[in-house]
């Protein structure tokens, strides 16, 4: 990003409050997220401490409480339109039908089982709300199905799809989920990393760019100092869905759920990554 | 990463009402007070809450710890709410904020605070017009009308940088008198 596209550390600052308030326009709220983004790991945190600060600071605000009743009133509303939204899903038979409009030249191959592959994947992205899906009433619905569909799925089809270990990480409230997103746009790869408070980690991927090396390398990037630490090399390619338990990172796990993770070809070549 | 709070909003997004009263419980309160600082009637305000909850629901798979924290969320979802509210009102005709002396502007809304509240409402609306002049109607237009930044640039003809410095000067010097005022 050069210079004249970003905003300052002192404008970050600054302008804190007004993001904080929802007060900046559309272009410029984007700036100053891409420019958050961007700025050093301890500008961050301060920005977030100092908007958590007044966001959260009662001295321009009435000291008129709430109601108590309105407690059941608030949960109840939610309950209903909670009803309301899952009373709108879709039949299961809509599985299958692409969510997102992919490059014309990409090819998704699926296996025998192409239906039942999709609907599987379908499944474990609704629970783990990977970010590559777009954020609309249809993202919406395919979650209840997702979770309709979860109640469908035993463990053994998903043991069948990625092998048991992956159930252990979805069951562990604990484990940290990173979402990894293309760098390309328009690729409609994405991957998911769990790791667990023990260090272990389990990744997810769907549709990774096909490769003439057809292998690929999961990477893990300190914040602290930018130290790039190999976690894994694997073979995506042909596979539609796939999954990849490694035991024991060698990281502590606090460090590993801050990091940024990425998924790179053998030259290197960042191709998806949580930043 | 806050795990915590992630882990709460995952829930929320997948229909964990428990959740959904645990957010209720943290933020609720705060929630009330801002929608009660910027609609004039207590039904209002929490007409206004239920709604909030709901799209705190319905926009908890976007929520990222890596952002902000979950508060700052929560509040900039409150706030964008209440202005759309505030602007839908403004296009029925009500004007639904607090007139420049602390009266109400719609006549048809019956007055429902408390003495302590009318009296901490006046205070506030004191410290605003004790600011400098730009920064005072700066303050009105956007944080308490919910123009944005541009719409009061335009208004006042003046360059928007100079109204972003007006609006976060103003806040600024706002919360330290007001602290002072409350100050125990």
């Amino acid at each position: 990003m050069t210079a004249a596209t970003s905003m300052t550390i002192q404008e970050l600052l600054e302008l804190a409050a007004l993001d904080a308030f929802g007060l900046l326009d559309e272009y410029e709220g984007a700036l100053y997220t891409e420019s958050f983004h961007h700025a050093p790991a301890t500008v961050q945190d301060d920005i977030k401490r100092l908007q958590a600060q007044i966001a959260s600071d009662e001295s321009l605000l009435p000291i008129d409480e709430p109601d108590p009743a309105l407690r059941d009133r608030v949960l109840a509303a939610v309950a209903k339109a909670i009803e309301a939204d899952s009373s709108k899903l879709a039949p299961l038979a809509t599985i299958g039908r692409p969510r997102r409009t992919a490059p014309e030249t990409a090819q998704r191959v699926l296996s025998a089982s192409g239906q039942f592959w999709r609907a599987a994947s379908f499944v474990l992205a609704g629970t783990l709300l990977a970010t590559a899906y777009l954020w609309s009433d249809s993202y919406r619905a395919s979650q209840q199905i997702a979770t309709l569909a979860l109640m469908n799925i035993t463990d053994a089809q998903l043991t069948q799809l990625v092998g048991p270990t992956i159930t252990e990480f979805l069951k562990d409230t604990s484990a940290v989920r990173i979402t990894l997103t293309p760098t390309k746009s328009g690729d409609p790869s994405w991957a998911n990393v769990f790791v667990k408070e023990d260090g272990s980690a389990f990744l997810l991927f769907e549709g990774l760019p096909r490769s003439e090396d057809s292998a690929y390398k999961l990477q893990v990037v300190e914040r602290a100092n930018g130290h790039i630490e190999h976690v894994h090399s694997f073979d995506g390619t042909g596979l539609t869905f796939g999954g990849v338990h490694m035991d024991a990172i060698g990281l502590p796990a606090a460090v590993l759920a801050a990091a940024t993770w990425q998924i790179t070809d053998l030259a290197g070549t960042v191709l998806l990554t949580s930043a | 990463m806050n795990q915590q709070d992630w882990l709460l909003m995952h829930r929320a997004a997948g229909g964990d009402e428990g959740a959904v009263a645990e957010l209720y419980d943290r933020f609720g309160s705060l929630v009330y007070k801002v929608a009660r600082q910027l609609l004039p009637t207590r039904d209002e305000a929490e007409d206004a809450v239920q709604e909030i909850f709901i799209r705190l629901w319905q926009t908890a798979d976007r929520y990222d710890p890596r952002r902000a924290k979950l508060v700052t969320w929560v509040m900039l979802i409150a706030r964008r709410h209440l202005i759309d509210r505030l602007r839908r009102n403004a296009v029925r005709g009500r004007t639904s904020t607090l007139g420049a002396d602390g009266t109400k502007t719609d006549p048809k809304d019956r007055p429902d605070r408390s003495p302590q509240e009318d009296e901490r409402n006046s205070r506030l609306l004191q410290r605003i017009a004790e600011l400098p002049e730009l920064q005072r109607v700066v303050i009105e237009r956007a944080y308490l009308h919910g123009f944005t930044l541009r719409e009061v640039s335009v208004q006042l003809e003046a360059p928007l940088g100079t109204v972003k410095s007006a609006l976060s000067r103003g806040l600024a010097r706002l919360r330290e008198r007001a602290k002072a005022d409350w100050a125990v």
